[in-house]
């Protein structure tokens, strides 16, 4: 097996996964497809030490939590083209969840996060991760995790129908 | 801290998010290329920088004369000719690699089973499989090809320079070349099942074990991949030389099969494919004609 094929096999098999997860971290599927490129890039870059020492889903989802929240990557200048490289996708399916109940309302509070504040809440809730494991994940002390999702949930109850949320004191 | 309705949503949106775009890893190692390729020019101007930066410093600095500094060999060229300020850098290596990259070195064959035949012979072959077109040979009986032809066989040719270089990548021109899954064998390296399938639709007798029927087979296979992909996808368009994304299907399914190129109802030639094809185009010009680099 060349670095390619078993690259190429770890996309195709992973791909999808990483992909929602994307997508729950940026709330877009045009960003979402942007950062799992450039998290594939660094980890194309690194992929013979990585396949042999450590698991590379978790690096991938490392990457990727560390550059969606990355203060570099949103004040990247956007290049000037003639050409539109993004076409239209058929969003349709998300207007059947939750049928503009809780779960739009969640949606739509989630996209007013901060990134670093959504990073959270997604490792959190999505990935289930603890907060010590999202604090290595992030690179930052449990403390900052913990204050960071409060203030996050503290953000969500404003909404009258999350009043119920509870965590950031556990 | 479990918070089963961010959990729940999370969820729901994720399932819905729809998929990845299906190019995702050939943009994927086409990013990672751009990057090496800045890195190296990165790391390589800061080389040279140092290399400067090394040879000014040792160029005025006072213990020079006594030699008690040991400097770094790189630097030997600024020491040695401080007189030389127009040109302080050592010659770049750049052009010679350029220029080795203009040249495509084929594989080699990795098994070669007995004595091949001369490259001349195999020209020959070549040249003569070129000029046939198995659709239209006399023993092909139309009511067994694809309704959309209405009947009209097609007219499709494998230019000469695209069949050498395909042998050139293949095999080296090697007719007695096994693969080194010890599959393929030939000139063309044309599997049993290559050879099989083309003998029934060509209604043939060829051998892949001997030389010239290998080429006819490859060949045939090649016009068989055009006839396909230009029906489904190109109008009927069969010109090899003229239809480049057409050409490009053909070699690229001649190396990874005609499903991993037809994915979802769609040309899309992955990395591995994308390698072959850049190999072949590259060997088909004038530049890099195959007999100029071997020497044959």
């Amino acid at each position: 097996m060349t670095v390619e094929s078993t690259f190429a096999e770890f996309v195709r098999d992973r791909g999808p996964s990483l992909f929602r997860y994307g997508y729950v971290l940026t709330g877009n599927v045009h960003d979402a497809d942007d950062l799992v490129q450039d998290a594939l890039i660094r980890l194309r870059g690194a992929w013979t030490r990585v396949d042999r020492q450590d698991d590379p889903t978790g690096y991938v989802r490392t990457t990727m939590a560390r550059l969606h929240i990355s203060a570099w990557r949103r004040r990247r200048r956007e290049w000037l083209t003639s050409a539109v490289p993004d076409t239209a996708v058929d969003d349709t399916r998300l207007a059947t969840v939750g049928d503009g109940g809780a779960d739009t309302t969640i949606w739509q509070l989630l996209a007013m996060l901060p990134p670093r504040q959504r990073a959270v809440i997604v490792l959190r809730y999505y990935e289930r991760l603890t907060d010590e494991e999202i604090a290595e994940t992030l690179g930052v002390t449990r403390g900052t995790i913990r204050s960071q999702a409060f203030r996050a949930l503290e953000k969500l109850r404003t909404e009258p129908g999350l009043i119920q949320l509870q965590g950031g004191r556990s | 801290m479990t918070e089963p309705i961010l959990s729940n949503t999370l969820t729901a949106y994720a399932q819905h998010a729809g998929s990845m775009r299906p190019d995702m890893l050939a943009m994927v190692e086409q990013g990672y290329r751009r990057r090496r390729r800045r890195q190296k020019a990165g790391s390589a101007a800061a080389g040279l920088a140092v290399v400067a930066v090394i040879a000014v410093v040792a160029a005025v600095h006072p213990f020079r004369s006594t030699g008690s500094v040991p400097l770094p060999p790189a630097a030997s060229v600024g020491v040695t000719a401080p007189s030389a300020p127009s040109s302080p850098m050592p010659t770049s290596p750049r052009p010679s690699t350029s220029a080795a990259r203009t040249v495509l070195q084929p594989l080699k064959c990795p098994i070669v089973s007995g004595t091949p035949e001369s490259a001349p012979e195999v020209l020959a072959q070549l040249t003569a499989a070129s000029q046939v077109n198995e659709y239209q040979a006399a023993h092909v009986d139309p009511t067994t090809m694809d309704s959309r032809l209405h009947g009209v066989l097609p007219d499709v040719h494998v230019p000469l320079p695209m069949l050498k270089a395909l042998a050139a990548d293949v095999s080296s021109w090697t007719s007695t070349c096994i693969s080194n899954d010890s599959l393929a064998y030939g000139t063309m390296q044309v599997s049993q099942a290559v050879n099989d399938q083309m003998n029934e639709r060509f209604q043939t007798t060829l051998d892949r074990l001997q030389p010239a029927d290998n080429i006819a087979l490859g060949t045939a296979y090649l016009e068989y991949l055009t006839v396909h992909f230009g029906i489904v996808h190109f109008h009927n368009d069969f010109d090899l030389t003229t239809n480049i994304p057409l050409r490009d299907a053909v070699l690229a399914a001649y190396d990874v099969g005609m499903g991993a190129v037809e994915t979802s109802g769609t040309i899309h030639i992955g990395p591995i494919g994308q390698q072959f094809v850049t190999t072949v185009v590259g060997l088909m010009k004038p530049a890099n004609e195959v007999q100029k680099v071997w020497g044959r």
